[in-house]
């Protein structure tokens, strides 16, 4: 009994100093936020009083056309992205498991664009699609499919696929290495044995692999599905929002009125819907990996 | 088609593997070659019309701008100094943390650590206008504590979550004898379960170094000048005068992507562990 009280105490000392920094600059931060969002808080050189609006400002961001368009844009953007990543990762994965005598190169490659920062990924991606001299132009001209170059950033549809081209690059190479760790951490015997009662390489493929791979497809779409609605850098760096506000996703948007145009209660407003929709998604990720929550003893 | 033998099949699948091989290749490697290839180009020719892809010889202008008139090198030393110091912060505090979790018995065991993860999901915006009132209530503007901080915070979750799953393989055996011979729970702490535990330090330390260097809007919020921003803020901030210069940006660009790409391919067995931990059982 003894023992028992002091490991309690040693475990609430070891965890106190984590508790205080998250609680100081993760969940006040996060409380202030929804207090923010209930009221109307703008700064024009002094801060302009602090009237309780209620849900004044939730109203507002749903009847508001631009705020609309960017939860639109952000909706499109997370769902495109990661469909088209998990399609082109899970395709790097199993060419990565198959290609015996590459493997090891291709692993290392592989890791590359998932290692690139998102704002050095967004300035990359600015020069390669540059109005007049950029790369992505001058091959589509020297192949033939356009006739002069094209302003990537400069035209809204465009735009907000290119931003997805350019995240798509970066996160199908989180996918690959995720989905080729699923793959290898199938037994081959199962295969073997597969092979040995003639199954063809689809029905392997469709009854053995997927079924055996879906807990990490699951754990890896949840995870990239949270990480595409909390984007920011890409787009702060790649459009900044524009042309117009066609490619702003709610963070962007959010940290304008904050930090552009010092309206932190719409700002806060913003930064909870998109809070909220991750609280959900977390609730959903954190079930998933339960099972291996449980700690011995 | 008329049946191949078997060797036309092997030959076939090697020839196909070989060029599935070289489009991943090209997919991945192609968008960074063409930045470096960008920054070694003598002035003016990076934005050359119809595009000039090989220079006509091999120049250091651009990094020599950047390092002399950007003085882009005190940036990086700002982005080594706070990544490696939110690194030992991350690794000290998780680690206790992740004993606790692990290896203690307490009543809130799993809440905890749920608690923990649920901050490591939170997008950043919901909590950057609020920590920037703080850190500068705390007269932190500007200096790396006010970065090193959130930094810290952020890059907490992964690493526990990392390190708690590392020390609940560790046998209990040690533990138990250790504490016939009067260990408390600290010394089991740092003079078993530490010493045992490097390969997972290792990679929860490579995941918080590569997580602190790209972050970027705290970074950008925080930090305001030469004294406390980091390489990143500088290439993304560049003064109006700069700020169309691609030569110079792609040589900041590759200056800031070295350390990294170093790390993720010396550390790469690391880094894997690290990312599929939790997802994969191995």
């Amino acid at each position: 009994m003894k023992i028992k009280l002091k490991e309690t105490w040693y475990a609430y000392l070891f965890l106190i100093p984590t508790f205080i920094g998250i609680a100081t600059f993760a969940f006040f931060p996060i409380a202030s936020s929804f207090w923010w969002s209930l009221h109307e808080l703008r700064y024009r050189i002094k801060w302009t009083g602090m009237p309780f609006v209620g849900l004044a400002n939730y109203v507002w961001a749903f009847t508001t056309p631009d705020i609309w368009g960017s939860l639109g844009y952000t909706l499109y953007f997370v769902a495109v992205s990661v469909t088209l990543e998990f399609l082109i990762g899970l395709g790097m994965a199993l060419a990565m498991f198959h290609t015996f005598r590459l493997r090891g190169i291709l692993r290392a490659v592989v890791i590359i664009p998932w290692a690139v920062p998102a704002i050095i990924q967004a300035s990359m991606w600015k020069w390669m699609f540059h109005p007049d001299a950029g790369v992505i132009s001058d091959i589509l001209m020297r192949i033939g499919l356009i006739s002069r170059p094209v302003n990537f950033l400069g035209e809204p549809i465009l735009a907000m696929h290119s931003v997805i081209l350019a995240d798509v690059w970066k996160t199908s190479s989180f996918m690959a290495i995720m989905l080729f760790a699923g793959l290898a951490s199938i037994p081959q015997d199962i295969y073997d044995s597969a092979k040995v009662d003639g199954a063809r390489m689809w029905f392997r493929f469709r009854h053995i692999t997927l079924p055996l791979m879906f807990p990490i497809i699951l754990v890896a779409l949840l995870f990239r599905t949270m990480d595409a609605f909390r984007v920011f850098d890409l787009v702060y760096g790649l459009t900044g929002g524009g042309p117009g506000t066609s490619t702003e996703v709610l963070s962007t948007f959010s940290y304008k009125f904050y930090f552009s145009y010092a309206r932190f209660g719409q700002g806060s407003t913003l930064a909870i819907v998109i809070f909220l929709i991750i609280l959900i998604i977390s609730a959903l990720y954190i079930r998933n990996l339960q099972k291996s929550l449980r700690f011995r003893r | 088609m008329p049946s191949l033998s078997y060797r036309q099949k092997r030959l076939l699948g090697q020839v196909a593997a070989y060029i599935v091989g070289a489009i991943i290749i090209v997919y991945c490697l192609s968008p960074i070659a063409w930045i470096l290839l960008t920054s070694i180009k003598p002035p003016g020719q990076e934005i050359e019309i119809p595009v000039r892809y090989i220079p006509s010889y091999i120049s250091f202008e651009n990094y020599w701008g950047m390092i002399s008139k950007i003085q882009f090198l005190s940036y990086l030393r700002n982005s080594i100094i706070i990544a490696s110091v939110t690194t030992i912060l991350v690794l000290a505090l998780g680690s206790l943390s992740a004993y606790a979790i692990s290896r203690l018995r307490f009543r809130f065991r799993t809440a905890s650590l749920v608690t923990i993860l649920v901050v490591g999901m939170m997008p950043g915006i919901v909590m950057i206008a609020p920590v920037f009132f703080l850190i500068r209530e705390l007269g932190l503007i500007n200096s790396y504590l006010g970065v090193i901080i959130p930094h810290t915070i952020f890059a907490l979750p992964v690493a526990v979550w990392l390190l708690a799953s590392y020390f609940a393989q560790l046998p209990f055996d040690l533990e138990d004898a250790a504490k016939v011979d009067g260990y408390n729970p600290f010394k089991v702490y740092y003079k078993i379960i530490m010493p045992l535990s490097a390969p997972g330090l290792f990679s929860a330390g490579i995941l918080a170094f590569i997580s602190s260097w790209g972050e970027f809007m705290f970074a950008l919020t925080i930090t305001h000048d030469i004294n406390a921003r980091t390489a990143l803020v500088a290439i993304a901030t560049l003064p109006g005068a700069f700020h169309l210069r691609w030569g110079w940006i792609t040589a900041g660009v590759v200056l800031s992507l070295l350390p990294i790409l170093i790390i993720v391919l010396v550390f790469q067995k690391w880094v894997i562990q690290g990312l599929t931990a939790g997802a994969v059982k191995y």
